[in-house]
């Protein structure tokens, strides 16, 4: 039997004696929203944790003509913000085009910041709704996420510490 | 990352607690039938959601599941006769019945009505697939009976074990929904283990060591897609449900035995690791229950005598630096179920959630998490039954699939994922 180390963890009494100093930092997480509906649960996200110093929205029609200014005007703004992020969450629900998403993703990826895509569906969406929407995320997310409801942003963003 | 009350919340499931509410609404398996073998045969003790109780197998073959303490002054009864229709104390002779009810007072005159008004908890007890199962909530609110695949299988397709767990459970389900591990802390094993070496999917296993996750949130729970590169641009899924609260799968390989795990919590700091293993559509070979038998696969070896594992905590899992060197085993410990245990139980009884750093591919965690309390909430503060209890959604399987670049897993492999009778597994 080995006895001879210090301690083993295994009871409340040991694990008592864990370090509790600090081991990391804060997350810099910036929040994407790909659809005017996400834009309010980005909104609501930002608003509901003080310490998040990042959100942009960026809602995506592609009958709307004046996206393609309205983008060209935010494009520098979006790009900064991703750079000095730890993470870019992209937020869309599902049925939404997530063309934009993919578009920045790609530009995420070239600077090596990880993005995880959370797609809001509830369980009765159609899965060709579903399908469209992950699609174009799919080769840019290290995580896709299908949650049913908008909830779920805020609790994985507070257990990314983000 | 969890908050201090968010950690106590999930993790404590003894009586009046609202995760243990949470846990008494779902059949659990507690005993292996090997345990009760006969009638008239020894009570066992069994602890679950942090009630002490007694398993009884009357001489009439009826079965109970009883306060382990005498009424009288507080015997233990696993020292009780198992005679005539019931169990007696040995100390004064008070005899009770499988459902708690008292038979016989000797010392009291029968006229008194003394033995009427005395009546131990009782819960019920079935026996189900290989493992005996009880059901620890209101009766009025006692789900149909457990309908998973492995457990309504033949006999001859199917093997079950469990082993003792020195950690809380949620502990122990986290490591059950978390693919990425695989990657690391068990790939000496998947070229050498008897019960997953040869599956052609084996090959992107090891040669993408970086997969990404898809989680998607379903009616029982969770589906977990693990992609890895396959050829001409595909992707080779590995596909993890997790069902509510406590059940996992893991993704098949080739013609292998599918397995999974119930997690079952003994008390706050231990669980009971259920592992199961069956083929859905042919029996299993002689030398795959042996396999499994001698700690093959995700079952262990005992300490003989016992279902503590032979590796265990007092004997630090048996650590083999040497092996660990040579990469036979990435930990040093062998067998993958007890690289996963002795982990896990190294993180300490109840783990400090408060100082994890969770990264994106923890999601999968993450969101269990977050439908466990949601769950509870909803119970406690509405009445609503949890996911899980409803038999529709213990009619999954796990399953492996390549697949083209554009289709999502959830939907291609929305058949591979149901159970199908007479329909084997869909595996790589
Ligand atoms: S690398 Fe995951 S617990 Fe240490
Ligand atoms: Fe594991």
């Amino acid at each position: 039997m080995a006895l001879s180390q210090s301690t083993r963890a295994t009871s409340a009494y040991e694990a008592s004696f864990r370090s509790r100093y600090a081991q990391s930092t804060g997350r810099w997480a910036s929040l994407m929203a790909l659809d005017p509906a996400s834009e309010i649960v980005v909104a609501r996200a930002v608003a509901g944790l003080p310490e998040r110093r990042r959100a942009v929205a960026l809602s995506y029609d592609a009958a709307d003509e004046t996206w393609i200014a309205q983008l060209r005007a935010r494009a520098q703004a979006l790009l900064d913000d991703a750079a000095c992020a730890d993470l870019v969450v992209m937020i869309a629900t599902a049925g939404a085009d997530a063309q934009a998403g993919a578009l920045f993703g790609e530009a995420c990826r070239v600077r090596g910041v990880p993005v995880t895509a959370l797609v809001i569906a509830a369980l009765d969406t159609p899965d060709a709704d579903l399908s469209r929407t992950l699609a174009p995320l799919r080769p840019i997310a290290s995580m896709l996420v299908v949650a049913q409801g908008a909830d779920y942003v805020d609790d994985m963003l507070h257990a990314l510490r983000a | 990352m969890l908050r201090r009350e968010q950690n106590e919340l999930i993790t404590r499931t003894g009586p009046g607690t609202q995760m243990g509410d949470l846990f008494r609404c779902y059949w659990l398996p507690i005993l292996l039938s090997e345990e009760l073998p006969f009638d008239g045969c020894p009570p066992v003790r069994v602890k679950v959601l942090s009630e002490r109780l007694i398993a009884v197998r009357d001489s009439e073959g009826r079965l109970g599941l009883i306060d382990e303490f005498c009424a009288h002054r507080g015997v233990s009864l696993w020292f009780g006769r198992n005679e005539d229709g019931g169990l007696r104390c040995p100390y004064h002779g008070w005899k009770f019945g499988v459902d708690g009810a008292c038979q016989e007072i000797p010392s009291e005159p029968e006229e008194s009505g003394m033995c009427q008004k005395i009546r131990l908890k009782s819960y019920p007890l079935i026996e189900r697939g290989g493992a005996f199962w009880t059901y620890l909530g209101k009766p009025e609110f006692q789900p149909e009976l457990p309908e998973w695949e492995f457990a309504t299988v033949p006999a001859e397709q199917s093997f079950i074990s469990k082993r003792f767990q020195d950690c809380n459970w949620l502990q122990a389900l986290e490591g059950g929904i978390d693919s990425s591990h695989v990657s690391w802390l068990h790939r000496g094993n998947l070229a050498s283990d008897p019960l997953f070496k040869g599956a052609g999917g084996n090959k992107y296993n090891l040669g993408d060591m970086k997969p990404v996750f898809e989680v998607v949130e379903n009616e029982g729970g969770l589906l977990i897609g693990a992609r890895r590169n396959a050829e001409e641009g595909k992707y080779y899924w590995r596909i993890t449900p997790w069902i509510m609260p406590c059940f996992t799968m893991v993704p098949p390989r080739g013609d292998h035995p599918v397995h999974g795990h119930f997690w079952v919590p003994v008390d706050d700091e231990n669980c009971t690791a259920w592992s199961f293993d069956y083929h859905p559509v042919r029996a299993l070979r002689q030398e795959e229950r042996q396999a499994m038998i001698d700690g093959f696969g995700i079952h262990v070896q005992y300490t003989p005598g016992t279902y503590r594992p032979l590796a265990n905590k007092d004997n630090d899992y048996l650590m083999d630096r040497e092996a660990q060197r040579r990469g036979d085993t990435y930990s040093g410990v062998a067998g993958i179920a007890m690289q996963d245990a002795s982990l896990q139980e190294s993180m300490g009884p109840i783990v400090d959630r408060t100082m994890e750093n969770l990264v994106s591919t923890d999601n999968g965690i993450i969101m269990a998490r977050q439908r466990l309390l949601r769950a509870a909430k909803a119970l406690a503060e509405k009445g609503i039954r949890p996911p899980g209890v409803n038999v529709a959604h213990q009619k999954i399987r796990s399953a492996a699939v390549v697949l083209p670049p554009d289709q999502a897993f959830k939907d291609a492999a929305a058949e591979a994922l149901k159970v199908r009778p007479g329909v084997r597994q869909t595996s790589v």
